[in-house]
């Protein structure tokens, strides 16, 4: 099998906070092949952001550090590199891409100058504005030539997406990380976003890394899933496996409780309780409190990644052989 | 309902808790404190009556009674800066608080009404800020004459758009709040309204305005002082230093001290105005 | 959609509209100073000065000083609009002529406090806002507080004080040296000499409030997320820093500084006439001295009418850097 693209081992990423560390990745491994989707899903406070910026080395706040772990980019070791030459990597194998484009962009630079200067960073400036073109026309934006002077308010939600993406593939990265990039839009232009993230895929061979909550979308677009809870992956394997038969009770939780795109079916089920305070996790299994089927095991006891199937694993008692063999007598 | 609504605002307890905490508000204090306590001690603590005049002119700091040395006219310059804190502090205060009345009155009324009444309000609030505030205080202690009482009015005559632009903005807002529907509806009037349930919130943002004010008033005081005007009987640091400047090359103590105290009190007033600003508005760590 | 250039025409015409109200309003409270000052209009209008009785005669039809108030105002507008704001005695020149003559100067140093202050003071601002909470932080914030609140004119003392009598290295009177005759160069670096001080002790406070606002400015601007997507694309901090977030931190620091010019031309006047700038500032002292009134209410207009058009100026230049504003 060929290398993957991106290689996150064992990552572990804290922020110090006034009340003490917050373990906002704790110790998570995850594989994008090249040119492929990946989803990463979990409710917000999961890490699930956190572990973009890993991968970027750039954080939000300053407070925030990766402790351990290995994360590499084909082949290559990211956490080995120094400022400037991670600096490069950002925006040109990696890009990433946040919620909200109303706010990703600068509101005072008109729109096309802002794609051109992620092109002129790294080729200079004398083509740029026609990669810039290029690139707003790629992204599906009408009549490039006279949207290349406006300014971001002048645009629709939909339309400063495009922009966004525009921005980062640019450079034509390897990797797209995309941090709930259809969330703050309507559900119709959710659907364009979506088409045109697979799209883009498809002509610039792109792997993504679609970082959500909304389980729809990952149905829609990723051919693996890895979902997070508190820190920790807890079931990762193929969308249609998981789809299909999820392993791990919050994952059966999540699905229960989701609306797909096409499919409006009711929600059967809502989860009981929140995400755990990072900072004050739950002994055993951080899902215990919220867990239907919970066992003495789970309280005491942190479930490792138990295999259920090819490719297909979750961290859940309930798949230990020794505990299953006891449930069925 | 309506009580619970004013209670929104900062409470007390809170407010004095953050601002002990805050370092400038603490420093403001004191300086302040210094500034009011000088005020009050003066005829006291002062070596000498400050406007008299004696044969030991020109003199020294360190010369024998004269800690400070003297000007000119052989005036204590020591005296002078000890009895200068009280028309500033008096003219400061008073010129203010005039500023802050009229501020919240014109500020509340434009907010409170909106339309052609803010409109109207906001144009002559324009035409007041245009103009330099320096240059008419000046003109009109030249033409209107300058005693305490005019000069405190004329300072706080021209001051009042700090605070009507606050007040008003505060207003603008709260004007489409629950409570105050909630009144309207009890059929309390509106000059009711305006002062027992919309003012109470303004509260904060107006002392924070009002201790800027009175460093606002105290410097333009000096500044007129500066000029010669302002009222002859007083002993003013503006004055003081109008004096000190054709004695510049012989004397540098006739400027440095007057001119010391007005950077003091000024400084006082605006640190009390951060320390305040601090407990009214906390910011949130990122 | 409005193309960005036409818009912006038509806001600079409605803030040009709005400008005129503005100046009509300073030729009324010019006029109400007048009419409502004690004593004789004409004594007011003439100073102290014994004045042939023909002027006085004609000064009373001038203005209309036997007419009713609303009809001496128009008068008094329709003087103003023709240039004719009175006659100095003390100078035996008109009050248009007297200040002409010395706004240059007057221009000269506050243009030179004022970039000082901008350059200095967001040069301060922005190295406090990367690094807040540091030494240099502190430091600037200390400064920012002294600044505002030292008067201009005790700074302006201190400073020759410490320059002028104590070092003797820069000259502490005027525009020129009195002693030396020089041409060309050597005459602008001898006005340059004697500009240092006064711009500097005028600069000050200025300094102060942009660095200060800068600084909050630059925190806000930074804390922004499209400054965190900017370092996302692996933009090179200092482009990072100027582009995105000095581009945007500067447009509330640019209108304080427009609206803020109204204290600068006071703070001239007091600096002026600490170092005899013959600008219009020391005119201001001397007039007072003189008790010459025509001068002052000229003075009065002029100063008010200049504040109104850099007003006007700022505006429009934040309409250009923000283009949010022109919709």
């Amino acid at each position: 099998m060929p290398e993957p693209l991106l290689e996150i081992e064992d990552l572990h990423t804290h922020i110090a906070t006034p009340r003490g560390v917050v373990r906002a990745v704790d110790g998570i491994t995850l594989a994008v092949p090249r040119g492929a989707a990946v989803g990463l899903v979990g409710e917000s406070g999961s890490g699930k952001s956190m572990t973009g910026f890993s991968v970027l080395r750039l954080f939000p706040t300053a407070r925030a550090r990766i402790v351990r772990g290995r994360i590499r980019l084909a082949g290559r070791d990211l956490l080995a590199l120094d400022d400037e030459a991670m600096r490069r990597v950002r925006g040109g194998e990696v890009a990433m891409v946040f919620q909200d484009p109303a706010t990703f962009l600068n509101p005072v630079l008109p729109v096309g100058r802002q794609v051109a200067e992620a092109y002129a960073m790294r080729h200079g400036w004398s083509r740029a504005r026609e990669h810039a073109l290029e690139a707003l026309a790629l992204v599906g934006l009408p009549d490039p030539d006279r949207l290349y002077h406006r300014f971001p308010h002048e645009l629709s939600g939909g339309m400063r997406q495009r922009v966004v993406i525009a921005i980062a593939t640019v450079c034509r990265p390897l990797l797209l990380i995309a941090d709930e990039p259809t969330t703050a839009l309507d559900v119709t232009i959710q659907a364009q976003i979506l088409d045109l993230l697979q799209r883009l895929r498809r002509e610039l061979g792109m792997a993504l890394l679609l970082i959500t909550h909304d389980l729809g979308i990952v149905a829609e677009v990723c051919e693996a899933v890895s979902v997070m809870y508190a820190g920790r992956i807890v079931e990762s394997g193929p969308a249609e496996t998981i789809f299909a038969a999820p392993g791990h009770p919050y994952t059966q939780g999540l699905l229960a409780s989701a609306l797909t795109i096409e499919e409006a079916r009711p929600i059967t089920r809502v989860m009981e309780g929140t995400v755990p305070d990072l900072a004050a996790l739950p002994g055993g299994c951080r899902f215990h409190p919220r867990c239907p089927m919970v066992m003495d095991r789970c309280r005491t006891d942190d479930p490792p990644d138990l295999a259920l199937g090819p490719g297909h694993a979750a961290a859940c008692w309930l798949h230990d052989p020794t505990v299953a063999a006891g449930r069925a007598r | 309902m309506i009580a619970e609504a004013a209670a929104a605002a900062p409470q007390g307890g809170e407010f004095w808790r953050r601002f002990r905490a805050s370092r400038a508000g603490l420093a403001g204090l004191g300086l302040v404190g210094l500034l009011a306590a000088t005020a009050l001690a003066a005829p006291l603590v002062a070596p000498h009556d400050p406007h008299a005049t004696s044969m030991t002119t020109l003199a020294a700091p360190g010369a024998p009674g004269h800690p400070l040395g003297t000007d000119n006219l052989g005036r204590d310059i020591a005296s002078g800066v000890l009895w200068g804190s009280r028309a500033s502090l008096v003219v400061g205060v008073c010129a203010a608080a005039t500023a802050i009345l009229l501020g919240v009155v014109i500020g509340a009324v434009a907010g409170f009404y909106g339309g052609w009444v803010d409109a109207l309000l906001g144009r002559v609030t324009e035409l007041f800020q245009v103009i330099p505030r320096f240059v008419l205080a000046l003109l009109v202690v030249a033409l209107f004459g300058g005693g305490l009482g005019k000069l405190i009015l004329v300072i706080g005559v021209l001051s009042w758009p700090q605070a009507a632009r606050v007040v008003r903005g505060q207003f603008l807002a709260l004007r489409g709040a629950a409570y105050v529907d909630a009144a309207r509806v009890l059929g309390l009037r509106d000059a009711r309204i305006i002062f027992s349930e919309m003012l109470p919130n303004v509260l904060a943002p107006v002392v924070v305005i009002a201790s800027l004010d009175v460093a606002g008033a105290i410097l333009l005081e000096a500044s007129l002082g500066f000029f010669g005007l302002g009222d002859p009987n007083l002993i003013s640091w503006g004055l003081m230093l109008n004096n000190a400047q054709a004695y510049l090359r012989q004397a540098w103590w006739m400027s440095v001290f007057p001119g010391l105290a007005i950077s003091l009190a000024v400084l006082g007033f605006n640190l009390l105005g951060d320390g305040l600003n601090d407990a009214a508005n906390p910011r949130l760590d990122a | 959609m409005a193309s960005g250039g036409l818009t912006l025409r038509r806001y600079a015409g409605g803030r040009l509209l709005q400008a005129v109200p503005l100046l009509l309003g300073v030729v009324v409270v010019n006029f109400l100073l007048i009419a409502l000052a004690p004593g004789d209009p004409v004594a007011t209008l003439l100073g102290e000065y014994p004045a042939p009785p023909e002027y006085v005669a004609r000064l009373r039809q001038e203005f209309g000083l036997d007419r009713p108030i609303p009809v001496r105002l128009a008068l008094y507008a329709w003087n103003v609009a023709r240039g004719n704001l009175g006659f100095s005695f003390a100078y035996r020149l008109p009050v248009a002529t007297l200040v002409a003559e010395r706004l240059g100067n007057t221009f000269l140093l506050m243009a030179t406090a004022i970039a000082l202050a901008a350059l200095v003071g967001v040069a301060l601002g922005v190295a406090a806002a990367r690094r807040p909470g540091s030494l240099l932080d502190a430091a600037s914030t200390g400064v920012s507080l002294a600044g505002y609140s030292i008067p201009d004119f005790w700074l302006a003392q201190l400073l020759v004080l410490l320059f002028a009598v104590a070092l003797g290295w820069l000259p502490a009177q005027g525009i020129r040296s009195v002693r030396e005759e020089y041409t060309g160069l050597a005459a602008a670096l001898d006005v340059g000499r004697h500009l240092i001080l006064p711009a500097l002790a005028l600069s000050f406070r200025y300094m102060a409030l942009i660095a200060r606002l800068t600084r909050a400015s630059m925190l806000e601007a930074m804390s922004q997320d499209f400054i965190l997507a900017a370092r996302a694309r692996g933009l090179p901090e200092r482009l990072v820093l100027v582009q995105h977030g000095l581009r945007n931190a500067a447009l509330p620091v640019v209108t304080v500084i427009g609206y803020n010019l109204a204290f600068v031309l006071a703070g001239s006047a007091l600096v002026e006439t600490v170092f005899g700038w013959p600008g219009v500032g020391r005119l201001l002292y001397d007039a007072i001295l003189q008790r010459d009134t025509p001068v002052l209410l000229g003075i009065l207009l002029m100063v008010s009418a200049t504040v109104v058009a850099v007003n006007l100026a700022v505006d429009l230049l934040y309409a250009v850097l923000d283009p949010r504003v022109r919709y």
